[in-house]
């Protein structure tokens, strides 16, 4: 799981010098950045779209992005946290564009994609678990998921996501409300002190 | 289930790993992808030469949404809503509890429909503690439910309804050209205290 601070605060308070090097130009500057921040807009984009494959690309639109939009980071707030705010901001629009698709192709094919990456990484009932809390965020709307996932998976209080997601506090609890609602309703068969949820 | 232990199940999932190669060579992905990108992106022509392009889906469109009007524009026919059953009651009620839980005094209504639930706060928490109220509202295009509680004035549907209730319990709904329940046909709802059944 990422830390929240992570998300919020610049590393010593000071402006990062690789970032300056990088609106000059800095290549190899930039692609620190990347590989310092990497792991984490992976794992948003996966847990946004609940397809390896999908958060590869997005990862990569991510950072292309931010190298052309480095003029406009005013330093107000780290770069991973800005980084953050456009990966999230681009999953947003991502599951707008695919939803009709998806919906069309619902099922059957997503399950496959999903349980084909699950299922070789992890094995038996684990694997299974996977399936379907993953299944279960992606039946979420993408704004309650966004919520869920900054709040759960990434450890921001409500007012930390309200400002990533620019919308008030309340919202998110709101959200977060619902989101809850419905995974507790589909999930219900799902032990959640097994060992595996306990680990 | 609740809030803790259904996010140990959320977190107990982990994303699928992938090989330190892919992670050593992603810096280095992105990189060609902005050196691919950076050449053809000078070339794109103005975008206004190629509008000719977009007249068929221009006319599909415009056809699609005169459709949408036509539909639109059929006469309403409110249907009747049904009786609260016990188990809708229950949930309404639980519902009205967890929601004024998470926003004290803040809750003015929530609207499920089908849209999905939506809920109307007030700016401060302010709002009394009141018995809630349950009403329906059905029409051509679906169901609508409130939980709220009197003094408020609520959204739903196409109408602005104002919820009162008298001492006796009972629940009066008004908008702007009718009181319910009245003879009047045109505003058909269902709507009782809900406190009744907590």
């Amino acid at each position: 799981m990422l830390s929240a601070s992570h998300l919020t605060v610049a590393p010593d308070g000071l402006p990062d010098r690789r970032v300056a090097l990088a609106r000059a130009g800095d290549e190899a500057a930039f692609g620190e950045l990347v590989r310092e921040h990497q792991n984490m807009i992976h794992a948003l984009a996966y847990r946004m779209t609940g397809s390896a494959e999908d958060a590869a690309d997005l990862a990569q639109d991510t950072f292309v992005k931010a190298w052309q939009r480095l003029g406009t980071f005013r330093g107000d707030c780290s770069f991973g946290t800005w980084v953050h705010r456009i990966a999230l901001n681009l999953c947003l629009n991502w599951r707008e564009r695919t939803e009709r698709s998806r919906r069309v192709n619902a099922g059957l094919e997503q399950e496959a994609q999903m349980s084909s990456f699950v299922e070789n990484d992890l094995a038996g009932r684990e694997a299974e678990r996977s399936r379907r809390v993953n299944e279960a965020l992606q039946r979420l709307k993408p704004a309650d998921r966004a919520a869920v996932v900054l709040t759960v998976f990434e450890g921001l209080n409500h007012a930390q996501a309200a400002r990533q997601l620019d919308c008030a506090e309340t919202t998110v609890s709101w959200r977060i409300w619902l989101a809850r609602r419905q995974l507790r309703k589909w999930l219900s068969d799902l032990d959640s002190d097994s060992p595996e949820a306990s680990a | 289930m609740n809030d803790e232990q259904l996010d140990r199940l959320l977190r107990s999932t982990r994303p699928p790993t992938r090989p330190a190669s892919y992670w050593d060579s992603f810096p280095e992905t992105v990189q060609r992808r902005l050196a691919r990108e950076s050449g053809p992106r000078a070339e794109v022509s103005p975008r206004g030469s190629h509008s000719w392009f977009l007249l068929p889906w221009l006319v599909v469109g415009a056809a699609a949404i005169a459709v949408g009007l036509l539909l639109l524009g059929r006469p309403a026919r409110p249907t009747q809503p049904t009786e609260f059953t016990a188990s809708e009651l229950q949930s309404y009620g639980e519902i009205w509890r967890q929601v004024t839980a998470l926003f004290p005094q803040q809750v003015s209504a929530v609207i499920l429909g089908p849209d999905g639930p939506q809920v109307v706060l007030s700016d401060q928490p302010n709002l009394p503690v009141s018995p809630p109220v349950v009403l329906r509202r059905c029409a051509a295009d679906g169901c609508r439910t409130a939980l709220t509680f009197s003094g408020q004035s609520v959204h739903l549907g196409n109408r602005q309804l104002e919820v009162l209730t008298d001492s006796r319990g009972g629940v009066i709904v008004t908008d702007e050209d009718a009181v319910w329940p009245s003879a009047n046909g045109s505003l058909r709802l269902n709507a009782r205290l809900l406190e009744t059944t907590l």
